[in-house]
């Protein structure tokens, strides 16, 4: 089993995620067939190795830093059943798409889940045919990585006389990593993360004993990507033994809850292992995750063991997590507008449908908590701005070739 | 032509022998052979007597054992699988057959896997999974009823069987009705009917809504079984209800690894394939419950589930690391170890059973809506999360089908089975116990290696035989 995972996606032992995310939502807009769609997708691939050189199209002769900038290629459901394209037969079984907004906007992004749209959502830009990811040690350098694909889709467009575009931006997000491993509720986000020597059997697309229509997508992997907003007014409303109910840890140390009970709280035993110290700071690797059965019922609803009831127990659903968070300014009420990047890689996204279908998991509800009895407000802590799935292919051979390139010839 | 060949009957019969034989089946019951068979039985059965029996109530709470030698006999039966001698070596102080030798006990419902056949969804994908699992070719003659659960019987082994049950519409087309779902084991409806006619007539009526026939039950001809031994009731009721299922006094005796009769095969009364029984469960909990474990930085990490089925912990040939590839397995075992690793002794909650655990029927809609709540029906067992039965789909006397219900964001119409077990979980409830200090030595002993490279479970030898199912069933069914 080979590693044959894209670049920015950071699973292997030592790895640490460049703490700078962009993605790119890329469409078919024009009347395109195989051969066009393939040849701008080049023509924009060529650019980004270029650019992850240092080279900026509009600058000739100069060099940026391109600040170890990653890109990373994927494939929605949609590019697959676009007509006159010819890749229905491509599409790898796994793949599928969520749910689209109504059409007045909001809406479950899937059936029997607890994740709705934002009620101004009518379209999600997220189930696009094709994506880019890039990551990169700056702000700076994600962006640029959006601005030259857009440049690069238009400069294809003149340099191919086209009548109009072939592909086209529809939608783009940004992101960062928070160097204190909390989220933007104040608690330790990715604390429960899999074990290194995991990762790659629960990432990577299996090779089959014999070859499909879809043994392209062999040794790639499965992207699900959620633009979740937070409600962070609804979460301060609340007291913080509320929301360590709701989220199974405690919210100064991130050590996991043993029990809770008449609005008190009671960490795991021997954690954080010094006063003052948390689940981060490299002495209570012992105690991070929570302990299973957790001690009573009201911690079975907390997101972490609904999130993770494989943990140690039912190992299909494991998945690897890399979220970025996002702060977009304020909203016209003058509240916070950011959320979170939830972005995950597993080999088939069943994972992520059955823990957003399944009762007992996240079937039902927003965040946590029992699904009869939610804290006021936190019913809709998180709302969601765009989702997808894309299909990674493997990493190819030659750098500068178009992962997944082979769909594109018959 | 050939005699009929009892003693593998799909296997070793052509078509033509077993529909004359069906034809026959009276003459078959009153043959040498069939005397033979049920009067062969100077084995007093494989069962040992163990040295203690638990006291589990009947699976899911139910009220089929109405006496207290019922209800010692079903704790009789899983403690001989416990004391078996290939078991022995996997006991420790991590597992307690008594659920009330657990100190501090908690009874838990987190031992769980989605029901779905995973073999041939890592072997191949889900779409050909999905073919292959509900694969039942058309009603008919009633010796076809074999043929109609082939589809269960290579690939319903996760602790979950169904059966697609297919009625004609207005139009004289065959469609999928609805579909049976069971998790009920094997062993225990095998108790009942070698100790208890009446009892196990009680639970069959039960399950079928009808009044079950003795012949059905124990074969043609049979019409009074308490005119018969135990162990003669044993031997008919296996042949032609639950099959032999690898017990080897039992397909020494003659009885087929699967039922000849048509019940089961139809009403899907309880689990019989090979795997899904009482004796698998058992062994794969008692697999795990060990601290597996290896040495990083100098502290013990818990073993991951590939570690855990890659080496020989226990002088097997070879290690275990295609069960890594399963649902059940590592769900049962990992959850095990993860307990152990804490120190912590787990067993069976009471009552030992297999047992619906969730079900997201929100992912069903039936004109646009969510299913009717008499649509789902959930049987045999006390209440949530003690069922072991499940009818999904609408009745006989409704005009409606079952690929009148979609599931799924992309709205698929539900053809059979699959689709409806990738939103059922089902496993055991587990008693767990406090937690205790975990010696060097005991996690010295089983101590886990990290694996050089991840394995490839489309490797795996079971993908050779569903590759030739997957090539058979092309061809029954005309596809390319």
């Amino acid at each position: 089993m080979a590693d044959r995972i894209q670049e920015g996606i950071h699973f292997r032992s030592g790895e640490t995620p460049l703490p700078h995310f962009s993605i790119a939502f890329l469409d078919v807009v024009g009347a395109g067939n195989r051969d066009k769609v393939r040849s701008c997708l080049e023509f924009v691939w060529a650019r980004i190795q270029e650019l992850k050189l240092g080279v900026v199209a509009d600058l000739p002769g100069q060099q940026v830093d391109p600040q170890s900038l990653t890109a990373a290629l994927g494939f929605g459901e949609r590019l697959f059943k676009l007509p006159g394209l010819g890749l229905e037969g491509r599409k790898p079984d796994a793949l599928k798409s969520f749910l689209p907004p109504l059409e007045v906007g909001g809406g479950p992004i899937s059936r029997a889940a607890g994740l709705h749209y934002e009620t101004c959502v009518a379209a999600n830009p997220g189930s696009s045919a094709i994506s880019i990811l890039f990551t990169a040690n700056s702000a700076l350098a994600v962006r640029r990585a959006l601005v030259e694909t857009w440049k690069a889709l238009a400069d294809h467009r003149q340099a191919t006389t086209e009548d109009e575009a072939i592909l086209a931006m529809i939608a783009s997000y940004t992101g960062f990593g928070r160097e204190d491993r909390r989220s933007w509720i104040d608690f330790f986000d990715g604390t429960s993360n899999m074990r290194s020597d995991e990762r790659l059997k629960a990432i990577q697309i299996e090779k089959k004993g014999e070859l499909s229509a879809a043994s392209w997508a062999e040794e790639g992997t499965y992207l699900c990507f959620m633009r979740l907003a937070v409600d962070l007014r609804a979460w301060r409303s609340h007291p913080r033994s509320t929301q360590e109910i709701m989220v199974g840890r405690d919210k100064l140390s991130g050590c996991p809850l043993v029990a809770a009970a008449d609005g008190h709280s009671i960490p795991r035993s021997g954690c954080p292992f010094t006063s003052g110290g948390n689940v981060e700071d490299g002495q209570n690797e012992a105690s991070r995750e929570a302990p299973r059965p957790p001690g009573n019922v009201s911690l079975k609803f907390s997101h972490i063991h609904r999130a993770n009831l494989g943990r140690g127990a039912t190992p299909v659903r494991l998945i690897f997590r890399q979220g970025y968070e996002f702060y977009d300014g304020t909203d016209s009420q003058g509240n916070p507008d950011l959320g979170l990047n939830f972005v995950s890689f597993q080999e088939s996204p069943e994972r992520v449908i059955g823990m957003l279908k399944l009762p007992d998991w996240l079937g039902g509800v927003n965040f946590g908590g029992d699904p009869d009895n939610q804290p006021p407000g936190l019913d809709a802590l998180i709302r969601v701005r765009a989702a997808s799935y894309q299909v990674l292919p493997p990493r190819p051979e030659h750098s500068s070739d178009l992962p997944g390139m082979e769909i594109f010839h018959p | 032509m050939a005699p009929f060949d009892l003693t593998d009957p799909f296997e070793t019969n052509t078509p033509t022998q077993l529909a004359m034989a069906f034809r026959n089946r009276d003459a078959i019951s009153n043959s040498p052979a069939i005397s033979q068979l049920v009067k062969a039985t100077k084995d007093p059965g494989a069962m040992l007597q163990p040295s203690f029996a638990p006291t589990y109530q009947a699976p899911g709470h139910l009220e089929d054992l109405d006496s207290d030698e019922l209800r010692s006999a079903w704790n009789h039966v899983i403690a001989s699988h416990y004391e078996q001698e290939d078991f022995k070596r996997f006991h420790s102080r991590f597992f307690s057959l008594d659920f009330k030798q657990i100190p501090g006990g908690t009874d838990v419902d987190s031992v769980r896997w989605t029901a779905d056949p995973a073999e041939p969804n890592f072997c191949f994908d889900a779409t050909t999974a999905r073919k292959l699992s509900d694969w039942s070719l058309d009603a008919g003659h009633p010796v076809h009823s074999a043929m109609s659960v082939r589809g269960r019987r290579e690939t319903h082994n996760e602790y979950c069987e169904y059966k697609v049950v297919y009625r004609e519409d207005s139009n004289k087309m065959l469609r999928p009705k609805r579909v049976i779902f069971t998790t009920e084991l094997r062993e225990y409806w095998m108790m009942l009917a070698a100790l208890s006619p009446s009892r196990l007539k009680h639970a069959a009526d039960q399950v079928t809504g009808r009044s079950v026939k003795w012949s059905e039950l124990y074969g043609p001809g049979v019409a009074d079984p308490n005119q018969l031994t135990e162990e003669e009731r044993e031997v008919l009721f296996t042949t032609w209800v639950s099959g032999a299922a690898g017990r080897p006094e039992l397909l020494k005796k003659g009885v087929p690894a699967h039922p000849i009769g048509v019940l089961n095969n139809e009403e899907a009364l309880f689990m019989t394939h090979g795997i899904n029984g009482l004796d698998d469960l058992l062994y794969i909990v008692l697999y795990g419950a060990h601290p597996f474990a290896r040495k990083k930085d100098g502290v013990w990490i818990p073993a991951t589930k590939d570690e855990i089925f890659s080496k020989s912990h226990f002088g097997e040939e070879s290690p275990p690391i295609q069960l890594a590839c399963r649902h059940a397995d590592p769900g049962a075992a990992t959850g095990a170890a993860a307990q152990a690793f804490e120190g912590k002794t787990v067993g069976f909650a009471d009552p030992l059973g297999m047992y619906f655990q969730s079900f997201a029927d929100q992912d069903f809609l039936f004109n646009g809506q969510g299913v009717p709540a008499e649509w789902i029906q959930f049987s045999r067992g006390s209440g949530k999360k003690f069922y072991q039965r499940l009818i999904f789909g609408p009745p006989d006397d409704s005009p409606h089908f079952l690929d009148d219900i979609t599931v799924g964001d992309d709205n698929q119409p539900v053809t059979g089975g699959f689709q409806i077990a990738q939103r059922i979980e089902v496993g055991p409830w587990v008693r767990v116990g406090e937690a205790s200090r975990v010696t060097e030595e005991e996690f010295k002993r089983y101590e886990v290696a990290p694996l050089d490279a991840p394995y490839s479970c489309a490797l795996a030898g079971v993908c050779r035989r569903l590759r030739r199912l997957r090539d058979e069933q092309k061809e029954i069914t005309g596809e390319d």
